[in-house]
């Protein structure tokens, strides 16, 4: 009975597979582990309560300690794409920051504003006209997910998939007893993440300097070699 | 349906416009504002080769060859991903609707996923490929034209006429990002379907920085 067989597949499943660590972005791939200070963990961005701002946050280095620092040789880059409304023909604008050995900071707002200076105060440096302003340093790490839970879910349904069926479109038919308990194990476990820190890079600027191609903004966060 | 197919439409040609558009990456001007030295900005640094990306959270980690089971198969696809441009994006959208065809089965039912209209059901074998297509240009959306922010995915969700609210959607640092993120994929809402986990392990700052102070 295919139902049976996956029960007792989902029952084991969580302790009987390794599975690698990942939650939002952390430790998601082979290139980004070997090279945790180019981790990017999450990316928040959000307006200010008067719309005057934009309002971005990019975390690497999963579990950070005190010491760890970014790396010397990475560009942390926000690409923020305008429109004027979703779908439309975007404008990039790229804010790109650096670090040098003494952990000062370098960030490039487009191709006309420059801040530089240890950011690491929570006051931040702000640019001359300040339009630009830029944290960078050691934070509690802002994601909250059962990671473990997901992890184990995953690890049932791969357990489980060759004796699952498929709809025409490749969905497994699942009975409610099966879905509740995969459901159940996503949420077994809290919050993998609290009391983990990570690396931040927070900047606030000036809307105009974003919204070049329209009010409406596509935004990622990415790493590169230097 | 049909509004939804328009738009994705759109989204495919702003992609291929965006390649004409100005890149500020190639920018090696040395002009710009002067410093309070006195000095030129430096120039703008010109982008190395890509090592991670982040859009919406948990994209990449939950439907690129998530379901492989194989290491050898979705290392190599996640790195991939990771280093992918944003001209060649609209290639991950099959490895993203099949992992959105397993997760639909969480909730114990398929077709009922965001996006998946039973009244005007996709053509065969395309069943998933409408949200794999918003999910593949994986930026978070941000309306800057409102301060208002709480509903994580607004602007999508306003687009294809599931929400009409103003809202500049993005991502902010309460919002329960997986439990609506699991709801949209499993049964097509945003909530229902938890991880149990509904706030940080702080209180996020109302001010610069925002983040809580390390612990």
């Amino acid at each position: 009975m295919k139902t049976k067989h996956l029960l007792a597949i989902l029952a084991t499943a969580a302790a009987a597979i390794p599975l690698a660590t990942f939650a939002a972005d952390h430790t998601d791939a082979p290139g980004a582990t070997a090279a945790p200070e180019a981790d990017v963990l999450d990316l928040h961005a959000w307006m200010s309560s008067d719309a005057n701002n934009v309002i971005l946050s990019m975390t690497v280095q999963p579990f950070a300690m005190a010491t760890t620092e970014f790396s010397d040789a990475v560009q942390y880059v926000f690409h923020v794409n305008s429109s004027a409304g979703y779908g439309m023909a975007q404008t990039e604008t790229n804010i790109i920051c650096e670090f040098d050995d003494a952990q000062v900071a370098s960030c490039w707002v487009g191709a006309e504003e420059f801040v530089t200076g240890d950011a690491s105060d929570t006051a931040g440096i702000t640019n001359d006209s300040g339009s630009v302003k830029v944290f960078a340093g050691l934070r509690n790490d802002p994601f909250f997910f059962d990671l473990t839970g997901f992890n184990n879910a995953v690890g049932a349904v791969i357990q489980a998939a060759p004796g699952l069926e498929m709809d025409a479109e490749g969905c497994p038919m699942v009975d409610q007893t099966t879905s509740d308990t995969v459901v159940g194990l996503l949420g077994a476990n809290g919050d993998t993440l609290a009391g983990a820190n990570a690396l931040a890079i927070v900047v606030e600027v000036d809307k105009a300097l974003l919204t070049g191609g329209g009010d409406t903004l596509g935004v990622w966060a990415s790493t590169h070699t230097k | 349906m049909k509004k939804l197919h328009k738009i994705l439409g759109c989204v495919a040609m702003a992609s291929m416009l965006s390649l004409g558009c100005g890149d500020d990456d190639d920018t090696t001007t040395g002009g710009g504002n002067p410093t309070s030295a006195g000095m030129e900005n430096p120039a703008v640094p010109t982008l190395g080769a890509a090592i991670d990306r982040v859009g919406r959270p948990a994209v990449a980690t939950a439907t690129i060859e998530t379901f492989a089971g194989d290491s050898t198969v979705s290392g190599p696809a996640k790195d991939a991903y990771n280093e992918a441009g944003q001209s060649a994006w609209t290639g991950f959208v099959p490895q993203i609707a099949a992992s959105l065809g397993i997760l639909d089965a969480l909730d114990g039912t398929c077709a009922n996923q965001l996006l998946i209209d039973p009244a005007a059901p996709a053509p065969a074998g395309e069943r998933y490929n409408a949200f794999a297509g918003v999910l593949a240009d994986d930026q978070l959306y941000v309306d800057s034209s409102t301060g208002t922010c709480s509903q994580y995915l607004a602007v999508e969700l306003n687009a294809v006429g599931i929400t009409s609210i103003d809202d500049c959607g993005g991502r902010t640092l309460d919002a329960d990002v997986i439990d609506i993120t699991y709801s949209a994929v499993a049964a097509g809402a945003t909530s229902g379907v938890t991880d149990n986990v509904a706030a940080d392990d702080c209180t996020h700052l109302t001010e610069f920085p925002y983040l809580c102070a390390p612990l």
